[in-house]
């Protein structure tokens, strides 16, 4: 998080030193202090600012427009005016208000830990493997890569009712099949379509991080007579801590945030079985007249999402040791 | 063990087939490794198959009574078609060009922005980290109004840096980069700094060699993004020849009639160029820089 | 004797007549001249006509320039046919380029604002749903005075719809090209037969309930499809006017949809699901639905008309006798909702005379039948059917043209119709699988209703 004492303290014996040993008066002492400052809060900056400067142009500011069109009625395109707080009071009389929040919280906790699970599996299985890695790293990301309309079409095909893949193998092991984007199981269906898109995408993430672990560690705990098992809990979890949180933080707040493959698979239906709050917001963003109102359904997301955060960021600090 | 051998014998045959037992532990352990593997890749490749089969049919006929599978001799007329009477290759050069010049872009200024999270020390650091992990979850659906409106005062709406500049606001990288920078051993940058190499020097030196994996994935992860990116390139140009490969498909979804085979065809076009992307990034992947570095 | 006898004054008339100049504009320039007023108004009167005359004849027969679509693809061959109506075009004004851009339906309305604020495109396609928006955000050409024009008036009646444009209010922005049943029904005639009916069996109620139970197999056939439509104008909408009602009353001063007859009819839909004669929610869908039909899979289907180019497009066509038939009388009455495709134009485009002469070509009687026919569509002009329509097209299409035209309504007039629509056939949608009942979903409807329009 920030530098510790000693770094501060190296840095200071790498500036060049003075030409004659001599009493720096308390003057100069604050002086000197000064400049080092300016300097760190330049270098600082010096690294920083050019990605800032697009970070508050093209986030920081349209977020402030989020905001601002939560305070207001009609669009972009016919006009709008101030309308003070009624776009957040009448949000908890909207029809179905929970439906959206419950769907799409069944639907994070379906996809997310699956998902990591997943990943992480398959990461330690990549890194093991010197022949043959890059095609399996391929095969393994390639869903990622598919356009979502086309990853939409593939699913379509899949859970097709007559022909698809899924009932093909239920009918071979003698089951009845199964209506797969029926109101019972459709949000299921989003969540396995998830699943199977973003695996390889954080497998990939977390083999980077596996790659990175000190094998010497491990090679001591095989002398040692540690299983596999051992290894894996005693080593790789607590090592790849900070990369897992990260996952597990990002992960969830994607799975808030799903959207675009409902909206390819089932456009929030049958009736409101895959309706989200995303998909909520995305049908306002482009009303007539209401676009004030998806913006105050984002500001509760936002702020919803915000403590969540919070939370977790706070568990992870009591957590950490000494960085 | 029927007869009783001499202990030393005992001993040493026993050491043997620890080594046996070890070798072949090995080789089995391995042999799982490929096999979970392999399901793997066919669980996340195998539907593509049938956007593969869809593409070499004459008429598209995913859905039909009984399904017809795959069609024998292929038909390439939907490539022919693609290549030669649609906007495809176009899109695509537009896709390759946006995504590179965001991915290089971005490749710099979040490694940059990250060593300055990870290993600076200045005024706003923590408000700034903060700022950036609330503003990582801000749903885009919600901001694209005012994002535009914004694009369009600055007057790039309709030009590349609409398509190239927005995306460089995402914070997703820097995290990553801090994440991956705060893992590094302090002591080779000390070591550094003893010597008296200036911080771009630490930087460019020994911290971005050092996370070339983390850089790697960044690489995947925003190419990957920027190509498939679907939402934003729709409004954010709107002459024909600045269409991204994503936009064009998409448009290609008629109301009555969708060809499915063309349709196919794009999807697996639109994945060559990604191919030669990611393998020839594969090379970088392996490199053990960290643990090399450790080991030294 | 002209009163136009000057050259300043007559310069003055060519800009006006060009609309380079507004006619307060010109009215006082001319003043400015030091024209009586008097003189201005005869002046203004004879400019007018010569502006008629110059609107009802064309442009020069070498006018250039480049004409930019941006528009929806009805088939995969949008752009061919785009071009086929070019190139006749192109045969009296040889120097006009054009090129076509297609959007996708999903995302049409973003992509047209966005197109509309960069100038990008000339002339657009837009639907009926967006029209009160699209004529009150003025970024499409305002064309009330060019299709008023007393020298067109004689074309003008012959389009179909301009009635119910006018409910929109006093501006037109576009001409109509086409007009499209949102929820016919794909009917196979042979399973009606089997089932001992004939094509009549919607022209009353329980003759239709009778012959989809009796087409019911188990799950092998089922009699009737609903609920498949691609994101809205589910069939919900159409039943619920057949039994009088409506989101809103007719001044739109408040909701009219939550009526003892609305509900029943409601109910007349979810004891399709419930007994079986409609599949479950999401056992098909807009792509799979075509080939279930084909495959006997399902015995009627309710969509869009398009479907019917989408039957006859593929590998095997229906091997069996079929028709596309409205629904059958409501509660109250009969009705078919169908919805207005149009042609509008850019406000910034640099050339909107021709974009104007674009504009009536391509919405006229032989183009029109042209590409209504290929597109499969409904053509919004009355003299389509004498320019070949049925021959070109589908020929079921063509069957059953003036049957939908007698039962013909379009959405309500008012901005928040679309998100309405959409929302409301989500809770229809939840009362056919019996989430909710029929009488909850129609309360939820009308409190939808009231939060849309009043909150």
């Amino acid at each position: 998080m920030s530098t510790t004492p000693q770094a501060v303290a190296l840095g200071d014996r790498a500036l060049p030193p003075a030409p004659e040993r001599r009493r720096l008066t308390p003057e100069e002492h604050r002086a000197l202090a000064r400049r080092r400052r300016l300097r760190r809060e330049l270098t600082g900056w010096a690294f920083l600012g050019p990605m800032f400067v697009f970070f508050v142009t093209f986030l920081v500011v349209p977020v402030l427009g989020v905001f601002w069109w939560s305070t207001r009625s009609g669009s972009l395109t016919i006009g709008s005016e101030p309308v003070g707080l009624a776009n957040f009071r009448r949000m908890p009389h909207q029809v179905d208000a929970l439906t959206a929040i419950r769907n799409t919280v069944q639907f994070t906790l379906m996809s997310v830990p699956l998902t990591l699970a997943l990943a992480l599996g398959v990461a330690l299985l990549l890194a093991r493997v010197t022949r043959g890695g890059a095609v399996y790293r391929f095969l393994i990301y390639f869903p990622a890569l598919v356009p979502g309309v086309i990853a939409g079409l593939i699913w379509v095909f899949l859970t097709n009712v007559d022909f698809g893949l899924f009932n093909t193998v239920l009918k071979a092991v003698g089951q009845d099949p199964v209506t797969w984007l029926g109101t019972k199981s459709a949000l299921k269906v989003v969540a396995a379509l998830d699943v199977w898109r973003s695996t390889g995408y954080w497998s990939i993430f977390f083999l980077a991080a596996v790659i990175g672990l000190p094998r010497v560690l491990y090679q001591a705990a095989e002398l040692d007579g540690a299983s596999g098992f051992q290894r894996f809990r005693l080593l790789t979890l607590p090592l790849m801590r900070r990369i897992i949180l990260f996952a597990v933080v990002v992960g969830t707040i994607f799975g808030l945030q799903v959207f675009d493959t409902v909206l390819i698979l089932t456009n929030g239906g049958p009736g409101t079985a895959t309706q989200t709050i995303v998909l909520r917001i995305w049908n306002y963003v482009f009303s007539a007249d209401k676009v004030g109102y998806g913006a105050a359904i984002s500001v509760v997301l936002l702020l919803a999402i915000l403590c969540l955060t919070l939370a977790q960021l706070r568990l992870l600090r009591s957590r950490r040791g000494e960085d | 063990m029927a007869n009783r051998p001499a202990a030393s014998a005992a001993v040493l045959a026993a050491a043997e087939q620890d080594r046996a037992r070890g070798a072949r532990r090995a080789a089995s352990e391995r042999w799982l490794t490929h096999l979970a593997l392999a399901v793997a890749c066919v669980l996340s490749a195998a539907p593509f198959f049938y956007v593969i089969a869809a593409s070499l049919k004459d008429k598209g006929s995913l859905f039909q009574y009984p399904p017809v599978w795959f069609q024998w001799p292929p038909y390439l007329g939907n490539y022919q078609r693609l290549l030669f009477e649609t906007g495809f290759p176009r899109w695509m050069l537009n896709s390759l060009f946006v995504a590179t010049t965001v991915t290089a872009i971005k490749l710099l200024l979040d490694s940059m922005a990250g060593y300055a999270l990870a290993k600076l020390d200045f005024t706003g650091k923590r408000v700034i980290f903060l700022l950036m992990l609330i503003l990582l979850m801000v749903p885009f659906a919600a901001i694209l109004i005012p994002l535009w409106s914004i694009a369009h005062q600055l007057h790039i709406t309709n030009t590349y840096l609409a398509l190239i500049l927005p995306p460089l606001a995402n914070p997703f990288g820097v995290f990553l980069m801090r994440q991956f920078i705060l893992g590094l051993p302090k002591d080779l940058e000390n070591a550094a700094r003893l010597e008296g190499v200036s911080e771009f020097g630490i930087y460019w030196r020994i911290v971005l060699p050092l996370v070339k994996p983390g850089l790697v994935v960044l690489a995947v992860i925003i190419f990957t993004d920027q190509l498939v990116s679907f939402v934003w390139p729709l409004i954010a140009t709107t002459d024909d020849n600045l269409l991204l490969m994503t936009v064009g498909v998409a448009s290609m979804r008629a109301k009555g009639g969708t060809n499915y085979g063309l349709w196919s065809a794009a999807a697996i076009m639109s994945l060559v160029p990604v191919v030669i992307f990611f393998l020839a990034l594969q090379r970088q992947f392996m490199a053990r820089s960290t643990s090399g570095a450790l080991n030294q | 004797m002209s009163l136009i006898r000057d050259r300043r004054t007559s310069e003055l008339v060519d800009a006006y007549a060009a609309g380079r100049l507004s006619r307060r504009g010109f009215v006082s320039r001319l003043l400015a001249l030091g024209l009586a007023p008097a003189v201005a108004g005869a002046v203004l009167a004879e400019a007018g006509a010569r502006t008629a005359s110059a609107q009802a004849s064309t442009l020069p027969k070498d006018v250039s320039g480049e004409m930019r679509f941006m528009i929806g693809p009805w088939t995969d061959k949008e752009i061919e046919h785009q071009e086929t109506i070019a190139a006749a075009f192109n045969q009296t004004y040889p120097n006009v380029k054009f090129s076509f851009k297609l959007f996708s339906w999903d995302s049409s309305g973003p992509e047209i604002d966005a197109s509309l604020a960069d100038g990008s495109h000339d002339i657009y396609y837009f639907g009926e749903g967006a029209y009160l928006a699209r004529a009150k955000q003025g970024s499409f050409a305002d064309l009330t005075e060019r299709i008023n024009d007393p020298a067109w008036a004689d074309e003008k009646a012959k389009y179909l719809y301009w009635d119910r444009l006018a409910a929109y209010g006093d501006k037109l922005i576009g001409l109509p090209i086409c007009w499209h049943v949102e929820d016919a029904l794909f009917v196979n005639l042979d399973k009606v037969k089997e089932a001992g009916h004939d094509a009549t069996f919607v022209d009353t109620w329980d003759g239709f309930v009778d012959c989809v139970t009796k087409m019911t197999k188990g799950d092998e056939t089922y009699g009737l499809g609903m609920g498949m439509q691609l994101g809205n104008f589910a069939e919900w909408y159409q039943r619920a006017r057949s039994a009088g009602g409506r989101f809103l009353t007719e001044d739109l001063s408040k909701p009219a949809i939550n009526t003892p007859d609305v509900v029943t009819e409601t109910q007349h839909l979810v004891d399709f699901f419930q007994k079986g004669i409609a599949p479950p929610l999401g056992t098909f869908n807009y792509d799979t639905a075509p080939d279930a039909f084909i495959a006997g899979r399902l015995a009627t289907y309710s969509s869009d008309l398009t479907i019917a180019a989408v039957l006859m497009g593929k590998p095997k066509p229906p091997a069996f006798e079929w028709a596309v038939l409205p629904w059958p009388p409501g509660v109250k009455e009969r009705l078919s909702f169908n919805d207005i495709g149009l042609y509008g134009m850019n406000a910034k485009t640099p050339n909107p005379d021709l974009a104007w002469e674009v504009l009536k070509f391509w919405t006229s009687g032989p183009q029109g039948a042209y590409w209504t026919a290929v597109s499969g569509t409904y053509p919004a002009r009355k003299d389509a059917l004498d320019y070949g329509f049925g021959e070109k097209g589908v020929k079921q299409l063509a069957d059953s043209f003036e049957q939908f035209q007698k039962f013909s309504v379009g959405p309500e007039p008012f901005l928040q119709w679309g998100t309405i629509e959409t929302q409301a056939g989500q809770q229809a949608a939840q009362a056919y699988s019996g989430e909710i009942s029929a009488q909850d979903a129609v309360t939820n409807i009308e409190q939808i209703v009231n939060q849309e329009v009043f909150g």
